[in-house]
């Protein structure tokens, strides 16, 4: 409804035009280096259009750390998303019960706590982990990751789960009904998707990860991100492969990213729309 | 305002479960895993600052009171990393928040044919921050990137980004602006889409133009989202590390090194846990001199929550 003046509208599709390209430019380049020959990759002016080869995406398919490090990753990511789902379904429904300051300081916190950087909490673990005997375990990283995912759903499934009819809720005390049958009887099925929203990005966060993987993540339980970065070895970097093994640690979030894009920042919203 | 919004406000129910505060018990147990597992490491932090822990050293570790602190004072290293901090706070936030302003209200146009923006804007939401740097990285590096090729098209003369040190400041805060611009783009655009459209009628009816209608009406509205995420940016932002691990490493010459990543070159490559251990306690209280006055200044005359 707002009156725009052509030179308005085309610095609106002039600016969203560049922005667009400037985003997509690395991502395509990258995965143009993914389908390049060694020698197409460094060849001067860099080459637009090349004969494609899949050659860098075959060589990590047939290497064995490659492929161990993505069981790693599937193995840790969705071991965090079920045990934070444990801890952080209850807390959401506790939390659209509360009302007033108590709730609105527990949300904070728990915000807080998920934005913190992670290097204060590192070394501890480091140094705990290698006493008792942890490192290097899938649960090790599972047990971390739940400081960052359980904040993680409780703010993606707030939202969702805010929605939910109270008459449903209401009716049900009547009828005689526990809190807990409540939540898992009238409640959870309801708010199904929003489960399934905040599970896939509480996944990503584990499967992106990469500060605390590096160092918990030595030998048998590499995870994803950080095998890749062991493409950039001493003898010179493997640029092909590299690009390959990113493009292919990428895929999941972009699969899914898509589908649940509205939730990623709605849990952020609703705590900031109110002015 | 907005649905969401209205939804979340719906804690007030009838003389309710609310009152018998049975509820409680199922927050317990997230409340009590969070501190146990971010509490205590930070305490346990303290402790071994105070300590000699190293795990190069062949002697056993112990207590050495401040000692670790004072040696900070002297660590040129370190302390050159404190102003790198703070500029990639301040640099990448400041150009996220406008940026992301800017392409927010182009989205909120809904332009014809610009649909495909939204797409655009959700890759490097999701893109993994270590592919991110990887992506950047290859970009810099000469002849394989073609960054400096396509630069030197418009007749510019790209400088070496990895190599001197100023531009590798620069080349991190472009990763930075390029990685999480869409989130406070999209962030942005979810209020916007929340102000109820009879404002800019009245507007119009005033006789605003589209850019003074941007001007007074959106963008005083939004400020409360403005600090709310800025806050958020800021904390995140300080723990940028992934990136610089991938795109520089800290060089050249530890150029590009904050205080975090020194903490961990010095608790990981080093293996100095007591000194590394140090290090990390001033990067917590910077975060918390940082953040507390940011939020006072951000947050006045603005509620969070409800």
């Amino acid at each position: 409804m707002k009156r725009r003046s052509s030179v308005t509208t085309f610095s609106l599709y002039a600016v969203g035009t560049l922005y667009g390209a400037a985003v997509l430019f690395p991502i395509v380049w990258m995965l143009m280096l993914a389908l390049k020959s060694q020698l197409d990759a460094f060849a001067y002016p860099p080459l637009l259009i090349f004969e494609p080869t899949l050659e860098h995406f075959s060589a990590i398919f047939q290497d064995e750390e490659f492929l161990e490090a993505i069981g790693n990753s599937v193995i840790i990511s969705s071991g965090s998303v079920f045990f934070a789902m444990l801890f952080a379904i209850p807390a959401t429904f506790a939390l659209t019960i509360m009302q007033g300051r108590v709730r609105r300081n527990a949300l904070l916190t728990i915000l807080l706590i998920r934005t913190a950087p992670g290097m204060i909490y590192l070394l501890p673990y480091f140094v705990v982990y290698s006493r008792l005997g942890l490192l290097d375990t899938h649960m090790a990283l599972i047990i971390i990751y739940l400081i960052f995912n359980v904040p993680l759903i409780i703010w993606t499934l707030m939202p969702v789960w805010s929605a939910v009819p109270r008459e449903l809720r209401e009716s049900g005390m009547i009828d005689g009904a526990s809190l807990w049958q409540i939540l898992f009887l009238i409640e959870l099925p309801l708010v199904r998707i929003g489960i399934i929203a905040s599970g896939i990005v509480a996944f990503l966060f584990a499967w992106n990860e990469f500060l605390f993987a590096v160092v918990i993540s030595a030998n048998d339980t590499v995870t994803l991100a950080v095998a890749i970065t062991r493409y950039m070895g001493y003898e010179g970097t493997e640029w092909g492969k590299l690009a390959a093994a990113a493009s292919v640690m990428m895929l999941p979030g972009i699969i899914f990213g898509f589908l649940i894009q509205r939730y990623m920042v709605t849990g952020l919203t609703a705590g900031a729309i109110k002015g | 305002m907005s649905q969401v919004a209205s939804a979340l406000d719906r804690g007030k129910g009838p003389e309710d479960y609310g009152a018998s505060r049975a509820h409680y018990k199922y927050l317990a147990p997230s409340i009590a895993l969070l501190v146990v597992l971010t509490i205590l490491p930070m305490l346990f932090t303290l402790y071994l600052s105070t300590s000699s822990l190293s795990y190069t050293s062949p002697r056993p570790p112990r207590y050495i009171g401040l000692r670790n602190y004072e040696r900070l004072l002297d660590d040129a290293r370190f302390l050159q990393s404190i102003p790198v901090s703070l500029l990639f706070i301040a640099a990448p936030v400041s150009i996220q928040l406008a940026l992301g302003f800017i392409v927010a209200v182009v989205m909120n146009e809904r332009l014809p044919y610009m649909r495909w923006l939204r797409f655009v804007f959700v890759a490097p939401m999701v893109i993994p921050p270590i592919a991110m740097g990887l992506m950047w990285r290859v970009l810099y590096t000469p002849h394989l990137g073609g960054l400096n090729y396509f630069l030197s098209l418009v007749g510019i003369d790209g400088p070496g980004w990895l190599t001197e040190p100023n531009w590798a400041l620069v080349a991190i805060i472009i990763v930075a602006v390029w990685g999480w611009t869409p989130f406070v783009g999209l962030f942005f655009l979810a209020v916007m889409q929340s102000i109820p459209e009879e404002l800019f009628e009245a507007g119009l009816i005033d006789g605003a133009t589209w850019v003074q209608s941007v001007r007074h009406i959106t963008l005083p509205l939004l400020r409360p989202t403005f600090a709310f995420i800025g806050i958020f940016r800021v904390i995140e932002s300080l723990g940028i590390f992934p990136i610089i691990y991938i795109v520089t490493n800290g060089g050249p010459a530890s150029a590009t090194e904050t205080v975090n990543f020194y903490g961990f070159v010095s608790g990981f490559n080093n293996l100095r846990v007591g000194y590394a251990s140090a290090i990390i306690v001033v990067f917590f209280l910077m975060l918390f001199v940082i953040v507390v006055p940011t939020m006072r200044f951000l947050l006045r005359n603005v509620q969070v929550g409800d």
